[in-house]
């Protein structure tokens, strides 16, 4: 989103990488490792397929221990 | 090629108005999909999950794309650039990050979707998993897009660097370089500004 405001001049000596850039980086390459480590540790069932029917049985299984508390149906129309 | 301030200050407005429409849709379905993943009531949970397809597929991916390719035309158009400064390129690979994940969801939540219309047992609409991961992950990585697009933090990439360098010496003396900042073609002949003999 650059605004069209004057870029700063920033001198003449080369310039190294800023600490918040250094920051973000690491934080990404964290967050795509755990996103990679949770695709070989669930066997690729990170992402879509973690939405799918394998994760359907593990929420239906958790479910069916809150039996009481559980869901209310109401009809529609 | 940058862009004259009036076509500019345009662009920004779009540019401001995607972005920020973006934000607010993934808050919007944020709040949505928390409702999927807390509330016990059927009718709620499945009213949930038919917004959270309306809203991804007619506002955070259209969104998305209009703020990927108005953001590149305001970097490419102005003197910022794409690769000059880190906060630019930070913002641009961040946001790409951010539309791959979320092409990548948008089917599923859409597939959803369509389960939780159609699904004729309340189990099928209870095995849908909420996306809040990637909702809540979202929304920060946007937020943090915002906050380096507000305070652009200084520091040059080693390429704006040399740019920088490169424009320097080319425009501490020669003539040429000054007559380049003139109007050309259609510009000059609007304006009568005439060759030099």
């Amino acid at each position: 989103m650059s605004d069209g405001t004057e870029p700063p001049d920033e001198g003449e000596a080369p310039p190294g990488m800023p600490w918040w850039v250094k920051v973000i980086g690491i934080a990404v390459l964290a967050i795509l490792l755990l996103a990679l480590a949770i695709t070989l540790i669930g066997g690729g069932r990170h992402g879509p397929g973690l939405h799918g029917s394998s994760a359907a049985e593990w929420r239906l299984s958790s479910a069916g221990a809150d039996q009481e508390g559980g869901w209310r149906e109401v009809s529609v129309g | 090629m940058l862009m004259p301030p009036r076509l500019r200050k345009f662009a920004l407005a779009v540019h401001l108005t995607c972005s920020v429409g973006w934000l607010g849709a993934v808050l919007a379905y944020l709040v949505l999909d928390i409702s999927a993943a807390t509330n016990r009531d059927l009718v709620t949970v499945r009213g949930a999950w038919i917004a959270m397809g309306l809203v991804v597929s007619r506002a955070i991916v259209p969104l998305a794309v209009a703020s990927l390719l108005t953001g590149l035309v305001m970097a490419l158009g102005t003197k910022w650039g794409l690769l000059r400064h880190w906060w630019v390129l930070i913002s641009f690979v961040l946001t790409v990050l951010a539309f791959l994940v979320l092409l990548s969801e948008a089917g599923v939540v859409v597939r959803n979707a369509t389960v939780a219309a159609d699904a004729a047992s309340s189990a099928e609409v209870r095995a849908l998993t909420p996306t809040l991961l990637h909702s809540g992950g979202g929304l920060l990585v946007l937020v943090l897009i915002q906050v380096l697009n507000v305070y652009k933090p200084q520091g040059l990439t080693p390429y704006g660097w040399r740019r920088q360098q490169a424009e320097r010496r080319a425009g501490s003396g020669n003539r040429s370089g000054a007559e380049d900042q003139r109007p050309r073609g259609i510009w000059r002949a609007l304006s009568g500004t005439r060759r030099r003999p």
